[in-house]
Protein backbone atom coordinates (compact mmCIF):
# COMPACT_ATOMS: atom_id res chain seq x y z
CA UNK A 1 0.00 0.00 0.00
CA UNK A 2 1.63 3.51 -1.12
CA UNK A 3 4.50 1.59 -1.83
CA UNK A 4 5.92 4.22 -4.27
CA UNK A 5 7.44 7.64 -3.07
CA UNK A 6 6.40 11.03 -5.23
CA UNK A 7 7.97 14.00 -3.79
CA UNK A 8 6.74 17.88 -4.25
CA UNK A 9 10.20 20.09 -4.20
CA UNK A 10 10.32 23.59 -4.87
CA UNK A 11 13.72 24.49 -3.70
CA UNK A 12 12.08 26.03 -0.52
CA UNK A 13 13.63 24.78 2.63
CA UNK A 14 10.49 22.82 4.10
CA UNK A 15 10.46 21.14 0.22
CA UNK A 16 14.12 19.82 1.19
CA UNK A 17 13.07 18.85 4.67
CA UNK A 18 9.71 17.13 2.79
CA UNK A 19 12.34 15.57 0.10
CA UNK A 20 14.88 14.40 2.82
CA UNK A 21 11.72 12.53 4.46
CA UNK A 22 11.12 10.65 1.10
CA UNK A 23 14.33 9.73 0.62
CA UNK A 24 14.46 7.77 3.70
CA UNK A 25 11.05 6.26 2.64
CA UNK A 26 12.27 5.66 -0.65
CA UNK A 27 15.50 3.75 0.50
CA UNK A 28 13.30 2.08 2.45
CA UNK A 29 10.39 0.56 0.14
CA UNK A 30 11.36 0.46 -3.41
CA UNK A 31 14.66 2.52 -3.77
CA UNK A 32 12.35 4.49 -6.27
CA UNK A 33 11.67 8.44 -5.96
CA UNK A 34 9.89 10.60 -8.03
CA UNK A 35 10.65 14.12 -7.58
CA UNK A 36 8.33 16.84 -9.37
CA UNK A 37 9.01 20.17 -9.33
CA UNK A 38 5.77 22.06 -10.60
CA UNK A 39 5.86 25.61 -12.14
CA UNK A 40 3.18 27.51 -11.13
CA UNK A 41 1.63 29.08 -14.04
CA UNK A 42 -1.99 30.14 -12.72
CA UNK A 43 -0.71 33.25 -12.09
CA UNK A 44 -3.78 35.88 -13.53
CA UNK A 45 -0.90 37.57 -16.13
CA UNK A 46 1.12 35.19 -17.80
CA UNK A 47 4.20 36.36 -19.66
CA UNK A 48 5.24 33.52 -22.12
CA UNK A 49 8.96 34.64 -21.35
CA UNK A 50 8.68 35.00 -18.37
CA UNK A 51 6.96 31.18 -17.93
CA UNK A 52 9.69 29.77 -20.31
CA UNK A 53 12.35 31.29 -17.72
CA UNK A 54 10.87 29.82 -14.89
CA UNK A 55 10.65 26.77 -16.50
CA UNK A 56 14.36 26.35 -17.61
CA UNK A 57 15.53 28.42 -14.02
CA UNK A 58 13.59 25.87 -12.27
CA UNK A 59 15.03 22.61 -14.63
CA UNK A 60 18.18 23.89 -13.77
CA UNK A 61 17.29 23.79 -9.93
CA UNK A 62 15.53 20.39 -9.90
CA UNK A 63 18.65 18.60 -12.15
CA UNK A 64 21.48 20.09 -9.58
CA UNK A 65 19.56 18.78 -6.44
CA UNK A 66 18.77 15.20 -8.31
CA UNK A 67 22.53 14.87 -9.05
CA UNK A 68 22.96 15.54 -5.14
CA UNK A 69 20.75 13.20 -4.23
CA UNK A 70 22.25 10.43 -6.73
CA UNK A 71 25.52 11.01 -5.48
CA UNK A 72 24.40 10.47 -1.82
CA UNK A 73 22.37 7.79 -2.73
CA UNK A 74 23.99 5.31 -5.74
CA UNK A 75 21.15 2.92 -4.72
CA UNK A 76 18.44 4.94 -5.49
CA UNK A 77 16.57 5.17 -8.78
CA UNK A 78 15.60 8.93 -9.05
CA UNK A 79 13.24 10.57 -11.27
CA UNK A 80 12.82 13.81 -12.06
CA UNK A 81 9.78 16.10 -13.79
CA UNK A 82 9.39 19.32 -14.18
CA UNK A 83 5.63 20.44 -14.85
CA UNK A 84 3.53 23.44 -15.60
CA UNK A 85 0.07 23.82 -13.58
CA UNK A 86 -1.38 24.13 -10.76
CA UNK A 87 0.64 22.43 -7.78
CA UNK A 88 -2.02 20.79 -5.80
CA UNK A 89 -3.44 19.30 -9.24
CA UNK A 90 -0.37 18.87 -10.65
CA UNK A 91 0.83 16.65 -7.29
CA UNK A 92 -2.43 15.02 -6.80
CA UNK A 93 -2.82 13.67 -10.40
CA UNK A 94 -0.17 11.03 -8.86
CA UNK A 95 -2.25 10.17 -5.91
CA UNK A 96 -3.63 6.52 -6.03
CA UNK A 97 -3.28 3.13 -4.26
CA UNK A 98 -0.22 2.66 -5.03
CA UNK A 99 1.85 6.14 -4.32
CA UNK A 100 2.54 8.33 -1.09
CA UNK A 101 2.86 12.03 -1.98
CA UNK A 102 4.66 14.16 0.03
CA UNK A 103 4.72 17.89 0.46
CA UNK A 104 6.60 20.03 2.72
CA UNK A 105 4.96 22.49 5.34
CA UNK A 106 5.54 26.37 5.22
CA UNK A 107 6.65 27.45 8.83
CA UNK A 108 3.92 29.83 10.44
CA UNK A 109 5.34 33.45 11.00
CA UNK A 110 3.17 33.88 14.30
CA UNK A 111 4.22 31.33 16.10
CA UNK A 112 7.60 29.32 15.32
CA UNK A 113 6.92 26.33 16.70
CA UNK A 114 3.91 25.56 14.62
CA UNK A 115 4.02 24.89 11.15
CA UNK A 116 0.78 25.06 8.43
CA UNK A 117 0.85 23.78 4.69
CA UNK A 118 -1.81 25.35 2.26
CA UNK A 119 -0.38 23.01 -0.07
CA UNK A 120 -0.57 20.09 2.26
CA UNK A 121 -4.61 20.68 3.67
CA UNK A 122 -5.39 21.41 -0.47
CA UNK A 123 -3.40 18.04 -1.08
CA UNK A 124 -5.11 15.74 1.36
CA UNK A 125 -8.75 17.26 0.68
CA UNK A 126 -7.78 16.15 -2.91
CA UNK A 127 -6.31 12.97 -2.86
CA UNK A 128 -8.05 9.24 -3.50
CA UNK A 129 -4.44 7.80 -1.82
CA UNK A 130 -1.79 8.82 0.85
CA UNK A 131 -0.54 12.39 1.31
CA UNK A 132 2.51 12.83 3.71
CA UNK A 133 3.27 16.83 4.82
CA UNK A 134 6.50 17.22 6.23
CA UNK A 135 7.50 20.55 8.69
CA UNK A 136 10.82 21.44 8.73
CA UNK A 137 12.62 19.02 11.51
CA UNK A 138 12.66 21.36 14.82
CA UNK A 139 15.25 20.04 17.70
CA UNK A 140 12.39 18.15 20.16
CA UNK A 141 13.54 14.35 20.35
CA UNK A 142 11.04 12.81 19.25
CA UNK A 143 9.78 9.68 19.28
CA UNK A 144 6.60 6.81 18.53
CA UNK A 145 4.09 6.91 15.55
CA UNK A 146 0.84 7.69 16.41
CA UNK A 147 -2.51 6.65 14.95
CA UNK A 148 -5.90 7.64 15.06
CA UNK A 149 -8.06 4.91 15.11
CA UNK A 150 -11.88 5.73 13.89
CA UNK A 151 -15.00 3.66 13.12
CA UNK A 152 -15.10 2.59 9.98
CA UNK A 153 -13.89 -0.71 8.52
CA UNK A 154 -11.23 1.72 6.57
CA UNK A 155 -9.46 2.76 9.23
CA UNK A 156 -7.82 -0.72 10.16
CA UNK A 157 -6.23 0.40 7.21
CA UNK A 158 -4.69 3.41 7.80
CA UNK A 159 -3.51 1.60 11.26
CA UNK A 160 -1.71 -1.12 9.29
CA UNK A 161 -0.15 1.33 7.41
CA UNK A 162 1.08 2.87 10.83
CA UNK A 163 2.00 -0.25 11.92
CA UNK A 164 4.11 -0.90 9.32
CA UNK A 165 5.78 2.41 9.04
CA UNK A 166 6.62 1.80 12.79
CA UNK A 167 7.81 -1.78 12.22
CA UNK A 168 10.33 -0.59 9.18
CA UNK A 169 11.51 2.51 11.26
CA UNK A 170 12.14 1.17 14.49
CA UNK A 171 9.27 3.07 16.36
CA UNK A 172 6.45 2.26 18.75
CA UNK A 173 3.02 2.32 17.25
CA UNK A 174 0.63 4.98 19.14
CA UNK A 175 -3.38 3.70 18.53
CA UNK A 176 -5.15 7.19 19.76
CA UNK A 177 -9.12 7.03 19.66
CA UNK A 178 -11.09 9.81 21.75
CA UNK A 179 -14.29 8.76 23.57
CA UNK A 180 -15.82 11.11 22.18
CA UNK A 181 -15.73 10.21 18.66
CA UNK A 182 -18.75 7.26 19.48
CA UNK A 183 -21.11 7.69 17.25
CA UNK A 184 -23.88 9.07 20.31
CA UNK A 185 -26.35 6.75 19.01
CA UNK A 186 -23.99 3.25 19.56
CA UNK A 187 -24.93 4.10 23.40
CA UNK A 188 -22.76 1.38 24.22
CA UNK A 189 -20.72 1.36 27.16
CA UNK A 190 -17.07 0.09 26.01
CA UNK A 191 -17.72 0.18 22.60
CA UNK A 192 -14.74 2.50 22.53
CA UNK A 193 -12.63 -0.19 23.53
CA UNK A 194 -13.49 -2.78 21.61
CA UNK A 195 -12.88 -1.02 18.62
CA UNK A 196 -9.31 -0.29 20.23
CA UNK A 197 -9.28 -4.15 20.62
CA UNK A 198 -10.11 -4.88 16.96
CA UNK A 199 -7.12 -2.40 15.88
CA UNK A 200 -5.09 -4.07 18.28
CA UNK A 201 -5.66 -7.86 17.20
CA UNK A 202 -5.43 -6.25 13.80
CA UNK A 203 -1.58 -4.88 14.56
CA UNK A 204 -0.45 -7.60 16.29
CA UNK A 205 -1.47 -10.34 13.89
CA UNK A 206 0.53 -8.61 11.30
CA UNK A 207 3.57 -7.10 13.25
CA UNK A 208 3.91 -9.57 16.39
CA UNK A 209 6.91 -7.85 17.52
CA UNK A 210 6.03 -4.56 17.33
CA UNK A 211 5.62 -2.76 20.40
CA UNK A 212 2.31 -1.21 20.53
CA UNK A 213 0.29 1.09 23.14
CA UNK A 214 -3.40 1.82 22.89
CA UNK A 215 -4.63 5.17 24.33
CA UNK A 216 -7.95 6.50 25.08
CA UNK A 217 -8.54 9.75 25.65
CA UNK A 218 -11.10 11.94 26.69
CA UNK A 219 -10.29 14.91 24.33
CA UNK A 220 -11.60 15.24 20.82
CA UNK A 221 -9.99 13.28 18.40
CA UNK A 222 -8.20 16.17 16.57
CA UNK A 223 -6.40 17.88 20.12
CA UNK A 224 -5.65 14.32 21.60
CA UNK A 225 -3.61 13.87 18.63
CA UNK A 226 -2.48 17.62 18.17
CA UNK A 227 -1.07 16.90 21.88
CA UNK A 228 0.36 13.54 20.60
CA UNK A 229 1.95 14.90 17.58
CA UNK A 230 3.42 17.25 19.90
CA UNK A 231 6.60 14.37 20.64
CA UNK A 232 5.83 11.74 18.15
CA UNK A 233 7.97 11.46 14.81
CA UNK A 234 4.75 10.55 12.60
CA UNK A 235 0.95 11.33 13.24
CA UNK A 236 -1.17 9.25 10.63
CA UNK A 237 -5.01 9.55 9.98
CA UNK A 238 -7.44 8.78 7.72
CA UNK A 239 -10.44 11.08 6.21
CA UNK A 240 -13.60 9.82 5.91
CA UNK A 241 -15.57 12.07 3.29
CA UNK A 242 -15.04 10.41 -0.68
CA UNK A 243 -14.97 12.25 -3.34
CA UNK A 244 -15.82 15.85 -4.08
CA UNK A 245 -17.74 16.28 -1.00
CA UNK A 246 -14.48 15.73 0.97
CA UNK A 247 -12.87 18.87 -1.11
CA UNK A 248 -15.26 21.10 0.33
CA UNK A 249 -14.96 19.37 4.00
CA UNK A 250 -11.86 17.80 4.54
CA UNK A 251 -12.50 15.89 8.00
CA UNK A 252 -12.04 17.88 10.97
CA UNK A 253 -9.11 15.64 12.20
CA UNK A 254 -7.10 15.76 9.38
CA UNK A 255 -7.75 19.57 8.68
CA UNK A 256 -6.60 20.28 12.50
CA UNK A 257 -3.81 18.01 12.09
CA UNK A 258 -2.14 19.46 8.58
CA UNK A 259 -3.07 23.27 9.34
CA UNK A 260 -1.01 23.04 12.86
CA UNK A 261 1.82 20.45 11.65
CA UNK A 262 4.28 19.35 14.40
CA UNK A 263 5.54 16.28 12.98
CA UNK A 264 5.22 14.26 10.10
CA UNK A 265 1.85 13.86 9.29
CA UNK A 266 -0.18 11.26 6.94
CA UNK A 267 -3.59 11.82 5.29
CA UNK A 268 -4.59 8.50 3.79
CA UNK A 269 -8.40 8.75 1.84
CA UNK A 270 -10.90 6.34 2.64
CA UNK A 271 -10.07 3.53 -0.40
CA UNK A 272 -11.80 5.20 -3.85
CA UNK A 273 -12.59 1.64 -5.62
CA UNK A 274 -16.82 1.01 -4.76
CA UNK A 275 -16.76 4.60 -3.40
CA UNK A 276 -19.90 6.58 -5.05
CA UNK A 277 -18.18 9.95 -6.73
CA UNK A 278 -20.21 12.99 -6.08
CA UNK B 1 33.89 4.44 -34.58
CA UNK B 2 33.10 8.33 -32.46
CA UNK B 3 35.18 8.01 -29.33
CA UNK B 4 34.04 11.43 -27.96
CA UNK B 5 30.37 11.14 -27.19
CA UNK B 6 28.27 15.08 -27.17
CA UNK B 7 25.43 14.99 -25.20
CA UNK B 8 23.18 17.84 -25.23
CA UNK B 9 22.01 18.50 -21.45
CA UNK B 10 19.62 20.76 -20.85
CA UNK B 11 18.79 19.72 -17.41
CA UNK B 12 15.83 17.41 -17.43
CA UNK B 13 14.75 14.15 -17.08
CA UNK B 14 15.08 13.21 -20.70
CA UNK B 15 18.72 14.66 -20.81
CA UNK B 16 19.73 12.90 -17.92
CA UNK B 17 18.53 9.34 -19.85
CA UNK B 18 20.83 10.40 -22.88
CA UNK B 19 23.76 11.33 -20.02
CA UNK B 20 22.74 7.66 -18.86
CA UNK B 21 22.83 5.93 -21.99
CA UNK B 22 25.97 7.43 -23.05
CA UNK B 23 27.64 6.30 -19.50
CA UNK B 24 26.73 2.37 -20.39
CA UNK B 25 28.31 3.16 -24.01
CA UNK B 26 31.26 4.42 -22.61
CA UNK B 27 31.42 1.50 -20.49
CA UNK B 28 32.07 -0.59 -23.54
CA UNK B 29 34.19 1.86 -25.21
CA UNK B 30 35.76 4.46 -23.67
CA UNK B 31 36.36 8.17 -24.33
CA UNK B 32 35.37 11.99 -23.64
CA UNK B 33 32.67 12.59 -22.65
CA UNK B 34 31.27 15.87 -23.11
CA UNK B 35 27.98 17.51 -21.82
CA UNK B 36 26.41 20.74 -24.06
CA UNK B 37 24.32 23.09 -22.40
CA UNK B 38 23.42 25.72 -23.88
CA UNK B 39 21.38 28.93 -22.80
CA UNK B 40 18.56 30.26 -25.45
CA UNK B 41 19.42 33.41 -26.25
CA UNK B 42 16.08 34.98 -25.13
CA UNK B 43 17.18 34.12 -21.64
CA UNK B 44 21.01 35.09 -22.29
CA UNK B 45 20.74 38.03 -19.67
CA UNK B 46 19.00 36.02 -16.67
CA UNK B 47 21.83 36.19 -14.16
CA UNK B 48 19.68 33.36 -11.96
CA UNK B 49 19.47 30.85 -14.69
CA UNK B 50 23.24 31.06 -15.97
CA UNK B 51 23.94 30.29 -12.03
CA UNK B 52 21.34 27.67 -11.73
CA UNK B 53 22.58 25.80 -15.38
CA UNK B 54 26.39 26.39 -14.04
CA UNK B 55 25.93 24.49 -10.87
CA UNK B 56 23.27 22.04 -12.63
CA UNK B 57 25.94 21.13 -14.84
CA UNK B 58 28.88 20.97 -12.37
CA UNK B 59 26.63 18.60 -10.32
CA UNK B 60 25.71 16.16 -13.30
CA UNK B 61 29.62 16.24 -14.52
CA UNK B 62 30.51 15.16 -10.41
CA UNK B 63 28.14 12.42 -10.41
CA UNK B 64 29.11 11.64 -13.98
CA UNK B 65 32.89 11.09 -13.07
CA UNK B 66 31.18 9.08 -10.22
CA UNK B 67 29.73 6.98 -12.15
CA UNK B 68 32.40 5.98 -14.64
CA UNK B 69 36.68 6.39 -14.25
CA UNK B 70 37.23 5.49 -18.30
CA UNK B 71 35.95 8.53 -19.52
CA UNK B 72 37.10 12.20 -19.28
CA UNK B 73 34.16 14.45 -18.77
CA UNK B 74 34.23 17.85 -19.85
CA UNK B 75 31.06 20.38 -19.16
CA UNK B 76 30.58 23.19 -21.68
CA UNK B 77 28.34 26.30 -21.14
CA UNK B 78 27.36 28.23 -24.11
CA UNK B 79 24.52 30.86 -24.98
CA UNK B 80 22.99 31.28 -28.30
CA UNK B 81 21.10 29.42 -30.41
CA UNK B 82 20.90 25.89 -29.00
CA UNK B 83 21.32 23.74 -32.24
CA UNK B 84 23.67 26.06 -33.73
CA UNK B 85 25.96 25.85 -30.45
CA UNK B 86 25.55 22.36 -29.84
CA UNK B 87 26.18 21.06 -33.38
CA UNK B 88 29.23 23.53 -32.86
CA UNK B 89 30.93 21.43 -30.43
CA UNK B 90 30.89 17.74 -32.12
CA UNK B 91 34.27 17.20 -33.59
CA UNK B 92 34.47 15.14 -36.77
CA UNK B 93 34.34 11.34 -35.61
CA UNK B 94 32.18 11.73 -32.42
CA UNK B 95 28.67 10.70 -31.62
CA UNK B 96 25.80 13.23 -30.75
CA UNK B 97 23.43 11.95 -28.46
CA UNK B 98 20.05 13.96 -27.26
CA UNK B 99 17.03 12.61 -25.31
CA UNK B 100 13.57 13.19 -26.47
CA UNK B 101 11.05 14.22 -23.66
CA UNK B 102 7.67 11.80 -23.53
CA UNK B 103 4.78 12.35 -25.86
CA UNK B 104 3.00 14.83 -23.64
CA UNK B 105 5.93 16.91 -23.78
CA UNK B 106 5.89 20.43 -25.51
CA UNK B 107 6.49 20.18 -29.17
CA UNK B 108 9.08 22.37 -29.11
CA UNK B 109 10.89 20.29 -26.46
CA UNK B 110 10.37 17.19 -29.02
CA UNK B 111 11.48 18.84 -32.17
CA UNK B 112 15.11 19.33 -31.03
CA UNK B 113 16.00 16.09 -31.07
CA UNK B 114 14.87 16.06 -34.92
CA UNK B 115 16.43 19.78 -36.10
CA UNK B 116 19.83 18.32 -34.56
CA UNK B 117 19.09 15.22 -36.43
CA UNK B 118 19.16 17.44 -39.40
CA UNK B 119 21.73 20.11 -38.80
CA UNK B 120 24.48 17.22 -37.27
CA UNK B 121 27.49 16.16 -39.60
CA UNK B 122 28.32 13.39 -37.13
CA UNK B 123 25.51 10.39 -35.95
CA UNK B 124 23.06 11.50 -33.96
CA UNK B 125 21.53 8.58 -31.62
CA UNK B 126 18.04 9.83 -30.04
CA UNK B 127 17.59 8.43 -26.78
CA UNK B 128 13.46 7.87 -25.85
CA UNK B 129 12.98 8.47 -21.68
CA UNK B 130 10.94 5.33 -21.69
CA UNK B 131 13.52 2.56 -20.32
CA UNK B 132 15.68 0.68 -22.64
CA UNK B 133 16.32 -2.16 -20.77
CA UNK B 134 15.28 -5.84 -21.05
CA UNK B 135 15.62 -5.61 -24.89
CA UNK B 136 17.66 -7.67 -26.99
CA UNK B 137 19.11 -7.40 -31.12
CA UNK B 138 20.07 -4.27 -32.97
CA UNK B 139 18.19 -3.41 -35.97
CA UNK B 140 19.62 -1.54 -38.93
CA UNK B 141 17.35 -0.34 -41.80
CA UNK B 142 19.02 -1.18 -45.24
CA UNK B 143 18.67 -0.87 -49.67
CA UNK B 144 21.24 -0.91 -52.36
CA UNK B 145 22.44 2.55 -51.52
CA UNK B 146 26.15 3.03 -50.32
CA UNK B 147 25.10 5.05 -47.02
CA UNK B 148 22.57 2.09 -46.29
CA UNK B 149 25.88 -0.06 -46.25
CA UNK B 150 27.71 2.82 -43.85
CA UNK B 151 24.40 2.67 -41.63
CA UNK B 152 24.80 -1.27 -41.72
CA UNK B 153 28.45 -1.25 -40.62
CA UNK B 154 27.81 1.01 -38.06
CA UNK B 155 25.14 -1.25 -36.67
CA UNK B 156 27.49 -4.30 -37.33
CA UNK B 157 30.14 -2.31 -35.02
CA UNK B 158 27.26 -1.60 -32.01
CA UNK B 159 25.58 -4.86 -32.06
CA UNK B 160 29.22 -6.73 -32.15
CA UNK B 161 30.39 -4.26 -28.91
CA UNK B 162 27.29 -5.02 -27.43
CA UNK B 163 26.83 -9.11 -28.03
CA UNK B 164 23.58 -8.21 -29.40
CA UNK B 165 22.16 -10.08 -32.42
CA UNK B 166 22.05 -7.56 -35.70
CA UNK B 167 18.89 -7.92 -37.92
CA UNK B 168 19.06 -6.39 -40.98
CA UNK B 169 16.05 -5.25 -42.55
CA UNK B 170 15.07 -4.44 -46.39
CA UNK B 171 11.86 -2.95 -47.27
CA UNK B 172 9.83 -3.42 -49.89
CA UNK B 173 7.51 -0.63 -50.57
CA UNK B 174 5.24 -2.30 -53.44
CA UNK B 175 5.31 -5.90 -54.16
CA UNK B 176 2.07 -5.77 -55.84
CA UNK B 177 2.10 -3.00 -58.39
CA UNK B 178 -0.66 -3.60 -61.03
CA UNK B 179 0.06 -5.23 -64.26
CA UNK B 180 2.33 -7.73 -63.27
CA UNK B 181 2.39 -11.27 -63.44
CA UNK B 182 3.69 -13.79 -61.08
CA UNK B 183 6.82 -14.65 -62.69
CA UNK B 184 8.07 -10.72 -62.82
CA UNK B 185 6.75 -10.42 -58.83
CA UNK B 186 9.42 -13.64 -58.19
CA UNK B 187 12.35 -11.92 -59.77
CA UNK B 188 11.37 -8.83 -57.96
CA UNK B 189 11.59 -10.84 -55.09
CA UNK B 190 14.67 -12.01 -55.96
CA UNK B 191 16.31 -9.19 -56.61
CA UNK B 192 15.14 -7.39 -53.41
CA UNK B 193 16.20 -10.75 -51.25
CA UNK B 194 19.44 -9.95 -52.93
CA UNK B 195 19.99 -6.35 -51.64
CA UNK B 196 19.56 -8.09 -48.09
CA UNK B 197 21.77 -10.44 -48.60
CA UNK B 198 24.54 -8.30 -50.27
CA UNK B 199 24.68 -6.48 -46.76
CA UNK B 200 24.60 -8.82 -45.11
CA UNK B 201 27.58 -10.84 -46.57
CA UNK B 202 29.18 -7.70 -46.56
CA UNK B 203 28.67 -7.53 -42.71
CA UNK B 204 29.68 -10.99 -41.91
CA UNK B 205 33.09 -10.49 -43.96
CA UNK B 206 33.43 -7.51 -41.24
CA UNK B 207 32.06 -9.26 -38.03
CA UNK B 208 32.82 -12.84 -38.52
CA UNK B 209 31.92 -13.65 -35.05
CA UNK B 210 28.57 -11.23 -35.14
CA UNK B 211 25.35 -13.25 -35.17
CA UNK B 212 23.57 -11.59 -38.28
CA UNK B 213 19.65 -12.27 -39.20
CA UNK B 214 18.28 -10.65 -42.96
CA UNK B 215 14.94 -9.97 -42.99
CA UNK B 216 12.75 -8.97 -46.18
CA UNK B 217 9.56 -6.94 -45.02
CA UNK B 218 7.05 -5.26 -47.00
CA UNK B 219 5.70 -2.05 -46.74
CA UNK B 220 7.02 1.61 -46.14
CA UNK B 221 10.48 1.50 -44.80
CA UNK B 222 9.42 3.68 -41.92
CA UNK B 223 6.12 1.83 -41.00
CA UNK B 224 8.60 -1.50 -41.25
CA UNK B 225 11.18 -0.36 -39.14
CA UNK B 226 9.13 1.02 -36.60
CA UNK B 227 6.98 -2.12 -36.46
CA UNK B 228 10.33 -4.55 -36.58
CA UNK B 229 11.77 -1.95 -33.70
CA UNK B 230 8.52 -2.86 -31.69
CA UNK B 231 8.23 -6.62 -32.75
CA UNK B 232 11.61 -7.29 -31.65
CA UNK B 233 11.99 -4.94 -29.05
CA UNK B 234 15.36 -3.93 -30.14
CA UNK B 235 18.42 -1.86 -28.24
CA UNK B 236 19.16 0.27 -30.85
CA UNK B 237 17.40 1.02 -34.30
CA UNK B 238 20.31 2.52 -37.00
CA UNK B 239 19.31 3.96 -39.68
CA UNK B 240 21.29 5.85 -42.83
CA UNK B 241 20.74 9.56 -43.51
CA UNK B 242 19.92 10.70 -46.99
CA UNK B 243 23.05 12.96 -47.37
CA UNK B 244 23.29 13.05 -50.88
CA UNK B 245 20.25 11.69 -52.01
CA UNK B 246 20.68 8.08 -51.34
CA UNK B 247 18.41 5.96 -48.30
CA UNK B 248 15.27 8.57 -50.17
CA UNK B 249 13.22 5.59 -48.99
CA UNK B 250 14.30 5.94 -45.37
CA UNK B 251 14.97 9.28 -45.20
CA UNK B 252 12.11 12.07 -46.69
CA UNK B 253 12.66 15.12 -44.33
CA UNK B 254 9.44 14.63 -42.14
CA UNK B 255 9.61 11.57 -42.01
CA UNK B 256 12.68 11.29 -40.35
CA UNK B 257 11.41 13.48 -37.66
CA UNK B 258 8.49 10.88 -37.70
CA UNK B 259 10.94 7.72 -36.31
CA UNK B 260 13.21 9.54 -34.29
CA UNK B 261 10.47 11.19 -32.33
CA UNK B 262 7.88 8.14 -32.05
CA UNK B 263 10.13 5.14 -31.92
CA UNK B 264 10.58 3.78 -28.46
CA UNK B 265 14.03 2.89 -28.52
CA UNK B 266 17.31 4.63 -29.22
CA UNK B 267 17.55 5.21 -32.77
CA UNK B 268 20.71 5.77 -34.39
CA UNK B 269 21.20 8.51 -37.59
CA UNK B 270 24.54 7.34 -39.23
CA UNK B 271 24.75 10.75 -41.57
CA UNK B 272 26.12 9.94 -45.27
CA UNK B 273 29.59 8.25 -45.09
CA UNK B 274 31.65 7.78 -41.51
Amino acid sequence: MYEQTVVGWDGSPHADAALEWALERALRTDKRLRLIRVVDNTALYVNELETKRSIVHATFLLAARAAEVRLANPSLDLLTDVIRGDPGDVLNSYSSQKVLVVVGAQARDADGFWYGSRLGSRLAALTTGAVAVIPVRDSRPRSGVVVGVGDSPADTAVVLFAAEFAHATGEELHLVRSREDASPRSGRSGADEVVMDIALAAVTAAYPELRTHCHLDGEPSNIALLHRAQNATLVTVGTHHPGVLRRMFLGSVSHALVNNIRCATIVIAPDSTGDIRM
Amino acid sequence: MSATQVVAWDGSASAHAAVLWALERAHRRPGDLRLVTVIDDALALSHSVRIAAEQALAAEVEWVQRQSSNCTVTPVLRTGDPEREIVGQCPPGSLLIVGTPQHNAPYHRRSLAARLVRMSAVPVAVIPRSPWTDRAGVLVGVDDSPPALTAALVAADEAHSRGETLHVVHAWPSPERAGRDEDELTDEREIQERVVQRVVSRIRTAYPDLDVAGHLETGRPTAVLLRQAVIRSVVLLVVGSRGHGAIQGFFLGSVSHGLVLTCDCPVLVVKGEV
